[in-house]
């Protein structure tokens, strides 16, 4: 399904429960679709040497000051290394999140914060918190949809120009390279990554739940309320994604829902990942 | 650079040529212009789907050289700006070098700027002799004003910053005053072309070949899944649509509905207020420019929700979905 020779497999959770749950052998909690794909892939759990603790796409999501310090004391317990992943910031989140990444680096100073944002990363050098950045997945922006053999209609692009990256063009590799960056996550894609040519830098790979798209102002929490429709960002959340997610009625090629304020994809047979993929970052359930 | 004085309103335009063609938008207070441009290289090799902009659409851009050429020259003649929009996301290598040829030969049309969402373009486009000012798209992700902190100190020739959707007014406020003390020019939506989630974190299709994917995903039929702990075997129940409780009884906002689809202007006459350089009316493949242009115009001298209102000829189209900034919050439902 997913080679893991010279690989380090690393177990995407969001939550303190389900980090317990999957520590003491137990499974995640998810939606009935998520349990379903967790009993096929579920033998990567007993792999995993790191954990990536955090959440990608909400910043009301971020976890509490006190759940970050638990996780990385429980990842220590079991013999697990642990990245902090970290949301994209609106201007009024950067400082709770700023924060974050300031008790992560108290505890793990020189740490992994995964970053899917230019102002954190902008804020981890220029306060010198002691941390090593690794761009997350929501900054690799290769083209994906659910409904994917429709898109591009000729197939010769979708075999060759669809699974290429910037990083192969050298002015953006090193762009990030001279901020002192050198791994970046890409999402496992039904068309597959081409980075081969890319070198000095490191790649994870998320599997098998591809990001499609999110927003700061939350579909699913509008999804109830007939009078705001896509909700406002001012409006009070009282994060419902807990208790319930979305699927559309009609699927496309791949099975999407949206959880939290994102949309996911599932792709259990990826393309071929050509480069330098060094992690991959197992998603037992979707990370949100 | 901060542009001092009255904030231009930038309008998208797609096939407009003549100066006869582009004046009523000019007249209705567009001061600036942006554009697309697929051009025979381009669209031969990957067609209109993988695009060199974010409008992926053949109807959005210019595809001649000849077309581009005389709307830019009648927008100078008119005494306004015009840019170009080379903006998508990703330019994998042979994309890349699209990209710059394209650049490169609409230099001599002397564009007053290029938007771009991918750094790399910048230190490609001065490396190819191209020196045109370069504004950071919503794609380029200056969601916070660290993020305009960042661009500015690693990447050259960054005249201006435009602002996603997905921002609150007072957001905007604190990127507004922070940009003013550093000499930053700041863009922000005014009305016009919504997006379901965020455009810059939005990595799915957005062909033309087909409905994009928010709208297929958003407005068809939906499911809540009840997934908490209290489930009753995961209840099913329908979600409601994104405009289902939208008010529309009227002609009037059937037709905003159409052409107008979201609005800011009532948080327009702040952002005047607080410095921010443009107001972006993105119109490119819109019809009804002119009203638009004019609404937005006339919004920036206005204080009260109700007198949008009045301008844009609705009271029940503020809501929601429809409205950009939500402001004043909660009083518009």
């Amino acid at each position: 399904m997913f080679k893991t020779e010279n690989k380090e497999i690393c177990v995407a959770v969001s939550s303190l429960d389900n980090l317990r749950r999957i520590l003491d052998g137990k499974p995640p909690k998810g939606s009935p679709r998520e349990l379903e794909v967790l009993s096929k892939t579920k033998s990567f759990l007993g792999l995993a040497s790191r954990v990536y603790f955090g959440h990608e796409t909400c910043a009301r999501r971020l976890p509490l000051r006190s759940e970050i310090i638990k996780a990385y004391s429980l990842c220590l317990s079991s013999g697990m290394n642990m990245s902090l992943v970290l949301p994209y910031a609106g201007e009024r989140d950067m400082g709770s999140i700023t924060s974050a990444m300031e008790i992560f680096s108290a505890v793990n100073p020189g740490g992994e914060v995964i970053l899917n944002d230019f102002g954190l990363i902008n804020v981890a050098s220029e306060k010198n918190i002691p941390v090593k950045v690794v761009l997350g997945r929501l900054l690799s922006r290769q083209k994906r949809d659910p409904r994917f053999t429709e898109f591009p209609s000729a197939e010769n692009l979708k075999r060759d120009e669809l699974p290429l990256s910037s990083f192969s063009v050298p002015s953006f590799k090193n762009f990030f390279l001279e901020s002192g960056i050198s791994r970046a996550g890409f999402d496992s894609l039904p068309q597959g990554i081409n980075a081969a040519d890319v070198s000095g830098f490191d790649f994870d790979a998320y599997w098998p739940w591809v990001y499609v798209t999110s927003g700061r102002s939350c579909q699913l929490l509008g999804a109830n309320d007939a009078r705001k429709g896509k909700y406002p960002l001012e409006g009070l959340c009282g994060k419902d994604c807990l208790g319930a997610v979305m699927e559309p009625e009609k699927q496309g090629d791949f099975y999407s829902f949206q959880k939290g304020n994102a949309v996911w994809m599932e792709v259990l047979e990826p393309g071929t990942l050509a480069g330098n993929f060094t992690r991959l970052i197992y998603e037992p359930v979707v990370p949100a | 650079m901060v542009y001092t004085g009255c904030m231009d309103i930038v309008v998208g335009i797609d096939s407009l040529k003549t100066v006869q063609e582009i004046k009523p938008l000019v007249d209705a207070g567009a001061g600036e212009f942006f554009c697309g441009y697929v051009p025979p290289y381009w669209s031969d090799r990957f067609g209109y789907e993988i695009s060199p902009n974010r409008r992926p659409y053949k109807g959005y851009n210019y595809d001649s050289f000849e077309d581009l050429s005389s709307a830019a020259h009648s927008v100078h003649s008119l005494g306004k700006k015009i840019l170009l929009a080379v903006n998508e996301h990703e330019y994998p290598p042979e994309r890349m070098s699209l990209a710059i040829r394209l650049a490169k030969e609409t230099a001599p049309l002397n564009f007053d700027g290029i938007i771009i969402s991918n750094p790399a373009l910048a230190f490609e486009f001065r490396e190819a002799g191209i020196s045109a000012p370069l504004h950071i798209s919503i794609g380029g992700l200056a969601n916070n004003y660290e993020a305009v902190r960042f661009y500015n100190k690693r990447v050259p020739g960054i005249r201006r910053f435009i602002l996603p959707r997905d921002v609150t007014v007072s957001e905007i406020k604190s990127m507004a005053e922070k940009a003013r003390d550093d000499g930053v020019a700041l863009e922000a939506f005014g009305i016009g072309d919504p997006c379901s989630y965020g455009d810059g974190y939005c990595p799915v299709w957005h062909s033309s070949t087909g409905p994009t994917f928010c709208s297929w995903f958003l407005n068809g039929k939906r499911k809540l899944i009840n997934i908490s702990d209290s489930a009753d075997n995961a209840a099913v129940s329908d979600a409601k649509s994104e405009y289902s409780g939208l008010v529309i009884d009227s002609d009037r906002e059937e037709l905003l509905n159409v052409i107008v689809r979201a609005c800011g202007l009532c948080a327009i006459h702040l952002f005047k207020e607080w410095g921010i350089s443009a107001v972006k009316v993105p119109l490119r493949g819109g019809e009804a420019r002119s009203e638009l242009i004019s609404f937005v115009k006339q919004a920036m001298d206005l204080k009260l929700p109700e007198d949008c209102q009045k301008i844009i000829g609705s009271k029940n189209f503020c809501a929601g979905a429809r409205c950009y900034y939500n402001y004043p919050s909660e009083k518009n439902v």
